[in-house]
C-alpha cells in the first residue's frame, strides 16, 4: 500500500440491485467489487483515505486509481488495453454458416422465419454454388476457423454437406477448420453418423427438456420428436459420437416455473455441459408471445434457480458446465478468449462471423438472415454466392460504426461494458433502430442482469466461485 | 558450497599465455565467413593434452594440459580457458540444460537480492566475446543473455545483435534486462527492428504492483514506472515477454496484487514466473532482512496461482523444492536451476519425488539451506 496519495482513473459503476454491490470497472476489463453502499461515494468524491486499505490496493493494481507519479502511465496502460481490445474485435471473421436448406421436420413454436415445409421446392442451397461459397470463405476468414451448418434441418440436405466438406478440405487445406451441424438430430442415420466421426465433425443438437417440454416446444408432424431424439441419442453413443455432441436447450415460458427440475433432467442425460439461452425475440405474432414469451427479469428468475441448481450439481462433485454462465465468465476474466459473436464491440455483425443462407444470399449475422425474412430490406444483404464470391457489406458500415461501445447511449456509462457486446441488428428488428433505446432492449436487460448475477454470485457465494473456477480452467 | 550436479570448469595447466575463447575439436558451423575463433583439440597420443589450432591450420601453436578428462564437454562447444586462474570453463555448452552470456557486469537496478551483484568497471568486451561465442557455436538453442542490465549500454547492445544479423545467425535469445531501456520508445522500435525475425523471450522483472516497493527492492529511483512503460512498450512491438518476480519478505504480501496488476494491465504477456531467491551475492548478504521460507510462502503462491489460473495467465514457479511447497504447486513449479549451480542434498537420494523435483541451488548451503521435508 503506497503512502501517497491516490487519485481516481476514468472507471465505470454499477450498484447491484438487491445488494449491498457496487462494481466498479475500467476500460483495461478489471473489476473491483465494492462491499459498503458508502464506498462508491468515497471513491467517487476521492475521498479514499475512508475505503479499506486494501481496497485501495487493490484499485491501485488494478488501475482504478493511481498515484499522481504513475498516473500518466496508468492512463497509457488503459489506452493500451482499450486499443487491443478494438483491435480482437477487428479481427477477420471465425465463424461461417451456412444454411443447407430451410426445410424442417420439426414446427418450433419459437422458429417462425427459419423453416419452409418438408417437402417444400426451391429451399435447398444447390451444390453448384460450393466454390464461390469457398471461395468467399477462404479470402475472407483467417487461419482458423469454424463452418457450422444450420436450417432448417441441415441433415435434410446432407447430400451437400458431403460435398461442400470434401471439397473443402482441398480448398481450406492451409487452414485449421473445425465443423459444426446445428440438427434437430431426427434424421440422423448410420451413414450420417459415421461420416461424422470420420471427418472429426461437431454436433450441436437441440433438446428443451424432458418429454412434454420438448414436444410442447418443438413438435413435429411426423414423428414423437422426443421419443425419436432419445433414439438418435442412443445410436451417437453406439457411435461413440458423445464426446462430439453438445446440447443447446431453448426456454419458453411454461417451463420458467421448472429451473430446478429442468437443470436435474438435463444432468440425467449423462451430458458435460448445457447451452440453455432465452429466445430470439424476432417474428413472433403477439399471440404467440403471451403463450410462450417472457421479459428480461421473468427469465433471469428463472435462470438463477437453473444456475444455482447446476452449481448444486458440480458442489456434489459432478463436473456439469453451464455454458451460457461460462460465455460471461470468459468475457469477464478473459479479455480477448471468446468470440461470442452477441459479445463484440464493434459488433460481431460481419466481423464475427458470416452466414449463407439457402437461397444463396450471404448476411452479416443469422439474426440479419432472420430480419431479412421478415422485411426484405436488401441493404442486409452483403453478397450471394449464386452470383459471384464478392462481399459489399458498405451498406452496414455505418451500423458498425455505431456500435463501439464507449460511444453508445445506455452503453458508454454502463459497468459492464468491457464485457459486453452491440447487437445492432437485434435492436433494429426489435425497435427499428440499431442503436436502440437499452432501458427496453431484451438484449440489454438479459446481459445486464447476467452480469449483476455472476458478479453477486462470484462475491457472495463460496461454492459458485469454486465451480466457476473449475469451468474457467478448463 | 556443495558440488553442483554438473561441473562446468576444469583445472588446466600451462596455460598463461593462452587464455581467451577457444572451440572444442570442431567448427559446428557451416558458416566460414564468420570470425572464427582457434581450435583446442585433444592430442590422440597423449591424454590430457590439448593442442591449439588456428582455424583451417592442422599445426598446433600451442598445447595446454588438463588435470582432468573434459568429457562434461562435447565437440563444437565454446570453452573460456582461464590462463590465470589456471581453469577452462563451458561458454556454450550442448550438454547444459540451459546456456546464459554474461554480456556486462554494469547495472542501473542495484536490487537487494542480486546474485551477481553490478560492477561499474568498463566490460564492453563482454558484448564482442557473447558474439563470437554465439556465432561460433553454430547451434541454434535458446540462448540466454544475461547481465548486469545487458540494454545499458544501448549502443553496445544494438551492435551485438547488428554483429549477429550481420552473419545470418537466427539464433533464438532469451534476454534478462530490467526492460528501463525500452521507456524510451526510439530505442524500443530500433531494437525490435533489430531483432526481426529472431525470436526473442525478454525476461523482466516486477517486484511490486506499484512505485514504492519496487523501487524500494531495485534500490533505483522512477525503475517501477520505467519497466512497466518498457514491458508496454514491447509488447506493443509484438514482443514475448516473461515477468519475473522474487517473493521475499517486503513483497510476498502483495503477491496476489502484483498479478492482479500484470492482468489488468500487461495481460499479454508470455508467461509469469515466479522464482525463489538464490542465497547468493547480495541476497547472501542481506539474507535476514528477505528470507522468507518456501513453506511459508505458500499461502501467498496457492492465492497468485488461483488468481492466474481464473484468467488464464500463464504461471510458473522457479527454485522451489517440492518437499517445501503446497501439492496443489508441484504441477507449476520447473526444475529451473542452471545444472552447474544445481544440487540435492542426500536425504534427496532417498526421496520418490526427485526426478521430478528442481532440488537446490548449490549456494544453498549450511544456514542458507532449507532441510528437505518429509511428503506427508
Amino acid at each position: 500500500m503506497t503512502l501517497e496519495a491516490t487519485f481516481n482513473l476514468p472507471f465505470l459503476f454499477r450498484r447491484i440491485p438487491k445488494t449491498n454491490l457496487t462494481i466498479t470497472t475500467g476500460y483495461n476489463g478489471a473489476f473491483c467489487l465494492l462491499e459498503e453502499e458508502s464506498n462508491i461515494e468515497d471513491l467517487i468524491r476521492n475521498n479514499h483515505e475512508r475505503l479499506p486499505k486494501e481496497k485501495i490496493s487493490e484499485l491501485e493494481a488494478k488501475s482504478l486509481v493511481s498515484t499522481q507519479s504513475e498516473y500518466a502511465l496508468k492512463a497509457s496502460l488503459h489506452a493500451s488495453s482499450l486499443a487491443t481490445q478494438i483491435y480482437r474485435s477487428l479481427a477477420k471473421p471465425s465463424l461461417f454458416m451456412i444454411v443447407p436448406t430451410l426445410r424442417c421436420d420439426h414446427d418450433c413454436r419459437y422458429c417462425q422465419v427459419s423453416r419452409a415445409p418438408i417437402n417444400a421446392e426451391g429451399k435447398d442451397l444447390s451444390a453448384k454454388n460450393i466454390d464461390n461459397a469457398l471461395n468467399l470463405i477462404e479470402s475472407t476468414s483467417d487461419e482458423e476457423l469454424k463452418i457450422e451448418f444450420q436450417g432448417g434441418e441441415p441433415l435434410l440436405n446432407f447430400k451437400f454437406i458431403k460435398e461442400f466438406i470434401s471439397k473443402a478440405k482441398v480448398k481450406l487445406k492451409e487452414k485449421n477448420v473445425s465443423y459444426v451441424i446445428c440438427t434437430t438430430l431426427t434424421n440422423l442415420t448410420n451413414e450420417i453418423a459415421d461420416f461424422i466421426k470420420d471427418e472429426n465433425i461437431q454436433i450441436s443438437a437441440s433438446i428443451d427438456g424432458d418429454a412434454n417440454t420438448h414436444k410442447y416446444n418443438r413438435p413435429s408432424k411426423y414423428y414423437d420428436s422426443y421419443d425419436l431424439l432419445q433414439d438418435k441419442r442412443r445410436l451417437l453413443s453406439e457411435k461413440n459420437l458423445d464426446s462430439h455432441t453438445s446440447y443447446i436447450a431453448t426456454v419458453t415460458r411454461p417451463s420458467l416455473g421448472n429451473a430446478q427440475e429442468l437443470a436435474e433432467f438435463f444432468f440425467s442425460l449423462s451430458i458435460d455441459s448445457i447451452f440453455i439461452r432465452p429466445l430470439t425475440p424476432l417474428g413472433f405474432a403477439s399471440s404467440t408471445v403471451r403463450a410462450i414469451g417472457y421479459t428480461a427479469d421473468e427469465y433471469m428468475d428463472f435462470y438463477k434457480q437453473f444456475l444455482k441448481e447446476i452449481i448444486r450439481i458440480n458442489i456434489q462433485g459432478t463436473r456439469f458446465v453451464d455454458e451460457m454462465a461460462l460465455i460471461h465468465l470468459n468475457r469477464i476474466f478473459r479479455p480477448g478468449s471468446t468470440q461470442y459473436v452477441d459479445m463484440k464491440s464493434p459488433a460481431g455483425l460481419v466481423l464475427g462471423g458470416l452466414i449463407i443462407n439457402y437461397d444463396g444470399k450471404v448476411f452479416g449475422s443469422d439474426e440479419s438472415r432472420m430480419l431479412w425474412e421478415m422485411t426484405h430490406s436488401k441493404e442486409l444483404i452483403i453478397g450471394d454466392i449464386t452470383l459471384s464470391s464478392d462481399l459489399d457489406f458498405t451498406n452496414l458500415t455505418k451500423t458498425l460504426k455505431d456500435s463501439f461501445l464507449f460511444a453508445l447511449p445506455g452503453c458508454s456509462e454502463c459497468a459492464y461494458q468491457p464485457y459486453c457486446g452491440a447487437d445492432p441488428i437485434h435492436h433494429l428488428a426489435t425497435q427499428g433502430d440499431p442503436i436502440g433505446n437499452k432501458s427496453d432492449s431484451f438484449f440489454c436487460n438479459f446481459q445486464t442482469l447476467m452480469y449483476d448475477m455472476i458478479f453477486t454470485m462470484w462475491h457472495n457465494s463460496n461454492d459458485a466461485r469454486k465451480v466457476f473456477r473449475t469451468w474457467l480452467k478448463l | 558450497m556443495a558440488e553442483a550436479i554438473r561441473i562446468d570448469t576444469a583445472a588446466i595447466i600451462d596455460a598463461q599465455d593462452w587464455s581467451g575463447l577457444y572451440v572444442l575439436e570442431k567448427y559446428n558451423s557451416a558458416n566460414t565467413d564468420i570470425p572464427l575463433l582457434p581450435i583446442l583439440t585433444k592430442n590422440p597420443k597423449k591424454q590430457n593434452e590439448y593442442f591449439i589450432l588456428q582455424p583451417f591450420s592442422s599445426e598446433a601453436i600451442g598445447s595446454i594440459h588438463t588435470l582432468e578428462q573434459l568429457d562434461h564437454f562435447s565437440p563444437g562447444d565454446i570453452v573460456y580457458i582461464d590462463g590465470h586462474h589456471g581453469k577452462i570453463r563451458g561458454i556454450l555448452n550442448a550438454k547444459a540444460n540451459a546456456n546464459t552470456l554474461l554480456v556486462t557486469e554494469q547495472c542501473d537496478n542495484f536490487c537487494k537480492f542480486c546474485s551477481q551483484p553490478p560492477k561499474t568497471k568498463n566490460d564492453v568486451e563482454l558484448y564482442e566475446k557473447a558474439a563470437l561465442s554465439i556465432l561460433n557455436y553454430g547451434r541454434n538453442d535458446l540462448t540466454g543473455i544475461s547481465g548486469g542490465e545487458p540494454t545499458l549500454n544501448k549502443n553496445a547492445f544494438r551492435t551485438f545483435l547488428q554483429t549477429l544479423n550481420s552473419f545470418n545467425n537466427t539464433t533464438p535469445l532469451h534476454i534478462l534486462t530490467n526492460g528501463r531501456g525500452f521507456s524510451e520508445k526510439k530505442f524500443c522500435t530500433d531494437v525490435t527492428e533489430t531483432l526481426g525475425e529472431r525470436f526473442c523471450l525478454w525476461g523482466i522483472p516486477i517486484y511490486g504492483y506499484e512505485s514504492q516497493i519496487h523501487n524500494y527492492l531495485v534500490d533505483a529511483d522512477n525503475a517501477f514506472i520505467e519497466t512497466v512503460s518498457g514491458i508496454r512498450n514491447l509488447l506493443g512491438s509484438g514482443q514475448a515477454i516473461e515477468i519475473r518476480i522474487v517473493p521475499v519478505r517486503d513483497n510476498l504480501k502483495s503477491l496476489p496484487l502484483i498479478i492482479d496488476f500484470i492482468q489488468s494491465n500487461l495481460n499479454q504477456v508470455t508467461y509469469v514466473s515466479i522464482m525463489n531467491m538464490e542465497p547468493k551475492g547480495l541476497a547472501r548478504k542481506n539474507f535476514n532482512s528477505l528470507f522468507v521460507p518456501q513453506h511459508d510462502q505458500n499461502s501467498a503462491l496457492l492465492e497468485a496461482i488461483e488468481i492466474a489460473e481464473t484468467h488464464s495467465l500463464k504461471i510458473r514457479l522457479f527454485n522451489y523444492a517440492l518437499c517445501q511447497i503446497d501439492a496443489y504447486l508441484h504441477k507449476y513449479a520447473c526444475k529451473s536451476i542452471s545444472d552447474w549451480k544445481n544440487y540435492y542434498t542426500d536425504e534427496c537420494n532417498a526421496c520418490t519425488k526427485k526426478t521430478e523435483c528442481g532440488g537446490m541451488f548449490t549456494s544453498a548451503d549450511g544456514r542458507f539451506l532449507e532441510k528437505p521435508r518429509a511428503f506427508i
